[in-house]
């Protein structure tokens, strides 16, 4: 979850580089169009990951520890 | 045949960009880190990298290392590419000058691994861990050591391994049973098993330098289960004379090479060291005291310090090889064709659409590339954070604070989705993935490794959230939690950016909850 965010802030970081690149007009276009594409791919896919990561953090480990590797 | 391509554009984006090298010159190491000359380092290396490593990356692969009558040797064309290395004087690029290495910041020489990585990372571990090695011997060895080992090594003549797991332990070091007995010269005599050493013989170079962990038996001849007498030592394979100059063959030898599922042309080891001559590192060990509890020894400072860098190479290598995966997958799925478009022929007068119309593959595609500049930035900055933490600027603690903490979640999350991203990559290539001459499962082979070693990625997970996540009240995250919230706040007013803030201030929220969290239903 720690990297999933910290990759995230990347994400929007870059975008607003991006952003700003596309509106002046500078740099290479795809380029800077495909950095926003990246961030918003890790905004809807893969921000979603925290809250089902919490979820089962939640859940705790007694499954984990009740099972019995014998039998 | 894989290709290669460095990603200069996106390195140096954030370099110059994201990171704001220009802003960074106060920085000890940055003063003459000139745009032009962090390019000329960016590029000359990616052209050595697409020329003389990549090349050779699947042809090690099929041949792999071999080990004869007690010899090691790696596959055809790594010596020449070896010495290729060594004379353009890649392998000093982070070593200090004094030392006959260019001192060039972490940061960049993070970036230079990571092109290595990609092209070879069976090629690139030898001259890896010799750095590993040589940093090590920085901070640890004698003068004599610093005068007449390191420069070889930091030039490349000589190589340089770790040796920490033995055929009874690997994470659990308290069970090791190498020792070394301390002589009255000063030196030791060690004896043991070591396995899994990478690199621990090869014929690249005269001497290997082997950097290893022991333990001092007490007065009584014992050792214990513990990790108290643990020391580190330097064992060469050859001595090493007064002058500098190859002595006689020490009692180190190789007892056999591993068979592995990947990186098949770095020589994976079985060493046995037999009453070798060991030379102990970092601060004399004093006697523990009556009653005295002791966790662990001075002795293993100077290897955390190795573990620690190499578990940051290790995460980039989960990046590099999500890179150079995504890269062939990019290609092929702009050549093969299969079906049409869902919403119709892209080209209707040919008779299938290239296979990088359907969603699916679009889907493989951005998870690889958003993942690989993502997880670049994040490693990248934190390079920075590694500079900024010896600083004497105001926020000098908080980086080093990030850094550590963010050094297990490096190494695990993107070696985790390192391999995924080949396995994707892999998925693109339809059933031509899964057949070896097309190489991309070679990428699926060689990047599972990054998953295990340097500490399990579910050792990695209870390092950050037995050790680091609850030290001192929180302090990390909350660095870390305070960093990200600053710059949301500062931008939470544009509008258009908002579309990336809110998620992230979204996913912030849930992980500041569960941190908090976390260690209290763990430790219950």
């Amino acid at each position: 979850m720690m990297g999933i965010v910290t990759v995230g802030w990347m994400w929007a970081r870059m975008a607003k580089i991006a952003q700003a690149k596309l509106a002046a007009g500078e740099g290479n276009k795809v380029f800077f169009q495909n950095k926003l594409v990246c961030a918003q791919y890790w905004m809807e896919r893969m921000i979603p990951e925290c809250s089902m990561l919490f979820e089962r953090i939640q859940a705790g480990s007694s499954a984990l520890m009740a099972f019995q590797a014998a039998g | 045949m894989p290709v290669y391509r460095a990603p200069l554009e996106d390195m140096r984006f954030v370099i110059h960009e994201l990171l704001e090298m220009e802003k960074q010159r106060d920085l000890p190491q940055f003063e003459d880190m000139t745009p032009d000359l962090i390019d000329d380092v960016l590029n000359n290396a990616g052209k050595f990298c697409e020329e003389v490593l990549q090349p050779l990356n699947q042809s090690g692969d099929e041949e792999g290392c071999t080990f004869e009558n007690g010899v090691v040797r790696t596959p055809r064309g790594f010596k020449e590419a070896y010495k290729a290395y060594c004379e353009a004087g890649w392998g000093g690029l982070a070593a200090p000058v004094p030392y006959g290495g260019s001192g060039l910041p972490i940061l960049l020489t993070m970036a230079v691994n990571e092109m290595g990585q990609s092209a070879n990372q069976a090629f690139a571990m030898y001259p890896g861990l010799t750095a590993a090695a040589y940093s090590a011997l920085i901070f640890t060895g004698n003068d004599w050591m610093r005068e007449t080992v390191l420069p070889k090594m930091v030039s490349g003549e000589w190589a340089g391994t770790m040796c920490l797991t033995e055929p009874g332990c690997g994470t659990d070091l308290r069970l090791m049973k190498t020792k070394a007995v301390e002589q009255s010269d000063g030196t030791y005599r060690m004896s043991g098993t070591k396995i899994f050493i990478s690199g621990g013989d090869q014929d690249l170079t005269d001497n290997i330098i082997h950097m290893v962990i022991a333990k001092i038996p007490d007065e009584n001849g014992q050792i214990h289960d513990d990790l108290s007498t643990v020391n580190f030592f330097m064992v060469p394979k050859f001595l090493v004379k007064e002058d500098g100059s190859m002595g006689a063959r020490n009692g180190v030898a190789t007892g056999g090479i591993e068979k592995k599922m990947g990186i098949k042309g770095s020589a994976t080891c079985v060493l046995n060291f037999d009453d070798a001559i060991a030379y102990r590192l970092g601060p004399k060990p004093q006697p523990k005291k009556e009653g005295e509890k002791r966790s662990s020894s001075a002795g293993m400072s100077g290897m955390f310090g190795m573990m620690n860098a190499a578990r940051l190479g290790v995460g980039i290598q989960g990046i590099a090889i999500g890179e150079v995966a995504y890269q062939n997958a990019l290609a092929y799925t702009q050549e093969r064709r299969v079906g049409h478009a869902l919403t119709g022929p892209a080209e209707p007068d040919k008779p299938a659409d290239l296979e990088i119309v359907h969603p699916d593959v679009r889907r493989m595609l951005l998870h690889c590339k958003s993942f690989v500049e993502g997880a670049r930035a994040v490693a990248l900055w934190t390079m920075l954070n590694m500079h900024v933490m010896r600083s004497n600027r105001p926020d000098a603690e908080a980086a080093g604070l990030m850094s550590d903490l963010l050094t297990p979640v490096i190494k695990a999350f993107f070696t985790d989705m390192g391999f995924e991203a080949a396995n994707m990559a892999m998925q693109c290539y339809g059933g031509h993935g899964y057949i070896r001459d097309n190489g991309v499962e070679q990428f699926v082979r060689d990047g599972r490794i990054n998953q295990t070693y340097e500490g399990a990625n579910g050792v990695q997970a209870m390092d950050l959230v037995g050790r680091k996540l609850g030290r001192k009240g929180g302090v990390a995250p909350m660095a870390l939690f305070n960093t990200i919230n600053g710059w949301l706040t500062e931008n939470e007013g544009d509008a258009k950016l908002q579309q990336f803030t809110k998620p992230v201030k979204r996913g912030l929220d849930t992980m500041q909850q569960a941190t908090m969290r976390a260690p209290s239903i763990i430790y219950a």
